[in-house]
């Protein structure tokens, strides 16, 4: 079964936009957007959104080591003291891309959804979500992971599964930057 | 809108909102110490009357008391762990927060964000050179109030020699905001108890 991916361009005199939805069950919790301030020919905007989607290449180590320390302290933050949120943002000029930057937020909180963790209730869900962007002089590329990693009520979260979701934003903002 | 003055250091303006039952506020710094470029308290609270919510900010503002334990330690947690990424990465800027529920699901949280900022020399401007800024937000929302906090200074250069950061003074800075945000909690626990 392949992940499915719904698209909307939207094009102006100035630039042009893209907004990527994954759809469930494959693709949920992804989605992406951008916009170049140029025009782009429908081959050129095509490959760019399937750069981000699939990610091809690897986000430089010292990229993947800060998000990997990021991830390790908001566990360790959970299991210790049993946070209702966590959240860090970093944002660095990136080495090997022409004057490019980028940033990766990440998250880990408590999903509220009303009334779990009462009687008879489920039991609250611990949430990760990354969100990742390279911007370039003429350009802009967020891209959004979002999963359920884990139960609150234990504040236990699956770290592979957190440290999947952070990784995946950063990858796919990575393969958006201006090469 | 009034307005007061306390100890001729900070600027306050209150505002009944009848509707909400809460008298909204808004404190900011005027007498700083000189590293620190901005401060501001904002909020509202469940009082009658302008003597009830001035006591709230008067407890957050003075912060006299130590926070327990495990606060310490979350703070504590929160402002190694920036410093141990801007040491580590060569990053152009790194926020960090967490919230905290006590019991009751009070909230206690904290914000911190370091940034390099590049110098702004020009022709018509004072040049201030590259340099590097904290912003700690801190805050508290009960049931039936809330206080933030906010406090901005220069932490250090980032260019020449003696570039760096200040780790003494951005962790006085972090754990003055976090105390002072934990006196307001601790004060209406207080006023709550039977």
């Amino acid at each position: 079964m392949k992940a499915a991916f719904a698209a909307k361009i939207k094009r102006s005199r100035y630039e042009t936009a893209y907004e990527v939805v994954g759809k469930p069950p494959y693709a949920a919790g992804f989605s992406a957007r951008g916009f170049v301030l140029t025009e782009l020919d429908d081959a050129s905007l095509k490959r760019l959104i399937r750069r981000v989607v699939a990610a091809p290449a690897k986000p430089p180590e010292y990229l993947i080591e800060m998000a990997e320390a990021s991830v390790a302290h908001a566990l360790d933050m959970f299991e210790r003291f049993g946070l209702e949120s966590y959240s860090a943002d970093a944002e660095l000029t990136v080495d090997d891309v022409y004057d490019a930057s980028m940033s990766l937020g990440m998250s880990l909180y408590v999903e509220d959804d009303g009334d779990c963790g009462d009687d008879g209730a489920p039991p609250c869900r611990l949430v990760a979500a990354a969100e990742a962007s390279c911007y370039g002089l003429d350009e802009r590329h967020e891209a959004m992971r979002r999963a359920d990693v884990g139960n609150a009520e234990r504040g236990i979260a699956d770290k592979a599964a957190v440290m999947h979701v952070a990784l995946a934003a950063l990858r796919h903002a990575y393969n958006a930057c201006p090469a | 809108m009034k307005r007061h003055t306390m100890k001729a250091r900070f600027v306050m303006r209150l505002e009944r909102d009848d509707e909400a039952g809460y008298i909204n506020y808004e404190v900011k710094g005027k007498d700083l110490p000189p590293y620190v470029t901005a401060f501001s308290l904002e909020g509202y609270s469940p009082c009658d009357k302008e003597d009830c919510v001035k006591k709230h900010i008067k407890a957050a503002i003075s912060a006299p008391a130590r926070m327990p334990k495990h606060i310490r330690a979350v703070v504590g947690s929160l402002y190694s762990h920036l410093m141990a990424m801007y040491k580590e990465f060569r990053l152009d800027s790194y926020s960090i927060g967490a919230v905290l529920e006590d019991e009751e699901g009070r909230a206690l949280g904290l914000h911190i964000t370091l940034t390099r900022y590049e110098d702004d020399c020009d022709e018509d401007e004072e040049c201030r050179p590259a340099r590097w800024k904290a912003k700690v937000e801190a805050l508290y929302e009960g049931f039936e109030e809330l206080h933030k906090l906010m406090a901005e200074a220069v932490v250090g250069r980032a260019v020449g020699g003696a570039a760096k950061v200040d780790a003494e003074l951005l962790r006085r800075i972090v754990m003055t905001a976090a105390r002072q945000i934990y006196n307001a909690y601790a004060y209406a626990a207080s006023e709550a108890e039977p």
